[in-house]
């Protein structure tokens, strides 16, 4: 099981260092950690995945809120958030993966990028799970590269995902 | 008007209140220990950068202040890094200030450059490099307002030498004003509810008050909390002042070497109330087996301490001593309860009255030493230890009247902070009597000092437990390594002769007629007096919980006779 905590904080590499320094010194164990420009100058959003079964989101989130360069952080509610996932993927040109291609749909989670050299390059994106799915069902041993960052959330509504004030 | 950022420094450190300062000058700091000549800031030259740590977080300890440490780049910088640390797990508040070399050299393996900022984020609520003259008073009016705001800590602003050097227009009107040190903030009715609804159904509850009691200044709410509701009140390490040693609800220190009827009503209890405390695994041994009956209600600042190590039922996460007035402005008087009498009892079949006038046997025990010591003293001194075995006997024996008066490592268990600590504690408050108790291993650690306490002519006393051991490793040796004491003798030198060479006082003490007249004579010079008990070599802490086991499977001592277990009277 896994949890996502978004947070506001501090755009700086001592903000990220920090972050770091506290999951690894706490032993905390996650997933995938993504730290991006937001929309607003001077404030990084921070996306984090939790392993559950190894320590309880809300303490991790209690954690990274003493840092002074988190202003804010919020463990996202899967029914109140859209999840999205974003990966690139390159595959060996051969006929598996040629025939596998064929059969995607054209609206689908999947897009090819680029073809040639012996290889293809296939663009991801969708739910993790959807991302998940459609790595598995790649014919076997077709993946050459896989380029993954970690999934990222939105909240539903009009209030931002980290807003943690009461409702 | 022009300033340069050395002057910044001590303008924004005048500005927060500093008036002692606690450091060591080199190369990259030196354009702001130039211009300390022309502020009213008292420095006090340290031997050895880790004591400036101690000393600073002991006087803040002391005095509830923020302490000041001051130390070069490289190996200044990284020589604070045990007192940062041993402040950062005792939640103590201190502001570090660094050199570092020049901006234009930074990462290039200057003379004497390392990443302080880097080495320190684990051990630092919030540490920056600053490297622009006019970033300089802003980031120390920061770090002052969080190093006291909310759980204290340690902070630490490196400087570089050419933001030092550097000149700028500068008007005071650009520094920002410190913001309250604890925001008042009520807690949502609902949470009171739940826990006088708990605390209306026990009918075994027992207090665990901590230190966050005198970070909180709540002594006086605990008291009246647990007088009106008639609920014992067992104290971690760190809490111990919390509530005076004579008070009758008082029951003394819990955990690892806690008496043996605190840790047995904590394991009895229905009711826990833990009062800014973490719950740390030298208080609760194995927390799977911890007051397997007791509901508990955590009061806590920091929302991460809660469920961290115990369940708890209810938590109120505010200021201590907010969270104790709300409690109290809704909470029954109740009259004497079967619990109490119930826990007199055990503590009367632990306890022997007075240790004072036990039979001497021609054997000088630590037990005796402290107890004479807390005696002469009222328990009124301001006393810094190190960490061991004396450690704890003082815990047992010394008996506190007040808050603040014990001063020691208890996170990080930081051998060689006591005698450091014990200055920094006697500059915050000048006219308290403080004591160092400390043993022969750690005061060896930081010996140096006693150079500092002649140049700067502080007086404190200094008692040395001294038994020629690492005694709490050997005693861990003795019980789970079959007496095989590796690298746990230990000597050292006449530290009568030492004192002399720095020209202070010092007495050695080998039988337990001399321990008063010591005392007594130390309590009267006018300097630094160092007391060399020498104590029986093998004596050990009991009673012991092993790591890891329950906290009622203590191991008791064979033979009572010999020596009193605990000095803590009845009542």
């Amino acid at each position: 099981m896994t949890s996502i905590l978004v947070a506001s904080v501090r755009d700086s590499l001592q903000a990220l260092n920090r972050v770091v320094s506290l999951l690894r010194g706490r032993n905390f164990r996650i997933d995938s950690l993504t730290l991006a420009q937001s929309e607003r100058p001077g404030v990084a959003r921070l996306t984090v995945v939790v392993d559950e079964s190894h320590v309880r989101p809300q303490r991790v989130a209690s954690c990274l809120d003493k840092l002074e360069e988190v202003w804010s952080v919020r463990e996202a509610q899967p029914t109140d958030v859209v999840r999205r996932q974003a990966a690139l993927v390159k595959v060996s040109d051969s006929e598996a993966t040629r025939a596998w291609i064929a059969l995607l749909p054209p609206s689908g989670t999947v897009r090819v990028v680029e073809r040639g050299g012996g290889a293809a390059i296939l663009e991801l994106f969708g739910s993790p799970e959807d991302v998940d799915r459609t790595i598995a069902s790649l014919p076997p041993a077709s993946v050459i590269e896989l380029a993954r960052p970690g999934p990222f959330v939105m909240r539903r509504g009009a209030r931002e995902t980290t807003d943690v004030t009461p409702a | 008007m022009m300033r340069t950022g050395a002057q910044l420094i001590w303008e924004s450190l005048v500005r927060n209140e500093a008036t002692t300062v606690f450091g060591y000058p080199g190369g990259a700091i030196l354009p702001a220990y130039d211009a300390l000549l022309d502020y009213p800031i008292r420095h006090v030259l340290v031997r050895h950068e880790q004591s400036a740590a101690h000393m600073a977080d002991g006087y803040a300890r002391a005095s509830g202040r923020v302490g000041v440490a001051v130390a070069t780049s490289g190996p200044g910088a990284t020589n604070l890094v045990t007192g940062i640390a041993t402040a950062m797990m005792d939640s103590s508040p201190l502001v570090c200030i660094t050199g570092q070399v020049s901006s234009h050299v930074l990462g290039s393996d200057a003379f004497q450059e390392i990443d302080i900022v880097g080495i320190t984020i684990p051990v630092t609520k919030y540490n920056c490099l600053v490297r622009r003259a006019e970033d300089i008073s802003p980031a120390i009016d920061e770090a002052f307002r969080i190093a006291a705001a909310g759980r204290p800590g340690p902070v630490l602003v490196d400087i570089t030498k050419d933001a030092q050097q550097a000149a700028i227009e500068w008007s005071s009107a650009r520094t920002t004003p410190s913001a309250a040190r604890r925001p008042v903030q009520r807690l949502p009715e609902e949470d009171i509810d739940r826990a006088l609804a708990l605390i209306r159904g026990a009918t075994r509850p027992v207090i665990l008050a901590g230190r966050g009691v005198m970070l909180s200044d709540a002594s006086a709410q605990l008291r009246e909390f647990a007088e009106r509701t008639k609920t014992p009140i067992a104290v971690t390490l760190l809490g111990i002042g919390a509530i005076p040693a004579s008070h009758p609800l008082n029951l003394g220190m819990m955990g690892m070497h806690g008496e043996a009827w605190v840790n047995q009503a904590i394991q009895q209890a229905d009711l826990l109330l833990a009062f800014g405390m973490r719950f740390d695994d030298r208080v609760t041994g194995d927390p799977r087996l911890y007051a397997p009956l007791a509901r508990k209600i955590h009061a806590e600042l920091d929302p991460s301490e809660v469920n961290k190590i115990i369940p708890v039922d209810v938590a109120l996460i505010g200021d201590l001593a907010g969270t104790l007035d709300q409690l109290l402005e809704r909470v029954e008087k109740i009259d004497d309860t079967p619990w109490l009498r119930h826990v007199a009892q055990l503590r009367g079949d632990a306890a022997v009255k007075d240790i004072q006038h036990m039979p001497d046997d021609g054997h000088l025990y630590a037990a005796h030493v402290i107890h004479d010591i807390s005696r002469l003293t009222e328990g009124r001194a301001v006393v810094a230890t190190d960490v061991g075995q004396h450690q704890m006997w003082e815990a047992q024996y010394y008996r506190h009247e007040s808050p603040r008066s014990l001063i020691t490592s208890g996170g990080l268990g930081t051998m060689g902070f006591g005698f450091p600590a014990a200055l920094g504690a006697k500059f915050a408050r000048p006219d308290a009597e403080v004591w160092a108790i400390v043993g022969d291993g750690g005061f060896q650690m930081t010996q140096a000092e006693l150079a500092t306490a002649a140049q700067e002519r502080v007086k404190v006393n200094v008692a040395v437990i001294n038994n020629g051991y690492l005694g709490m490793v050997r005693q861990w040796q003795e019980f789970f390594y079959h007496r095989r004491y590796s690298a746990t003798p230990i000597s050292s030198p006449d530290l009568s002769t030492l004192a002399a060479a720095h020209g202070l006082k010092g007495v050695r003490i080998d039988t337990r007629a001399q321990v008063e007249p010591a005392v007594r004579y130390a309590r009267d010079a006018k300097e630094t007096v160092v007391l060399d008990f020498r104590v029986e070599q093998e004596d050990t802490v009991y009673p012991m919980v092993p790591a890891g086991a329950a906290l009622d499977a203590m191991i008791r001592r064979e033979h009572p006779s010999a020596l009193a277990e605990t000095a803590a009277d009845p009542g």
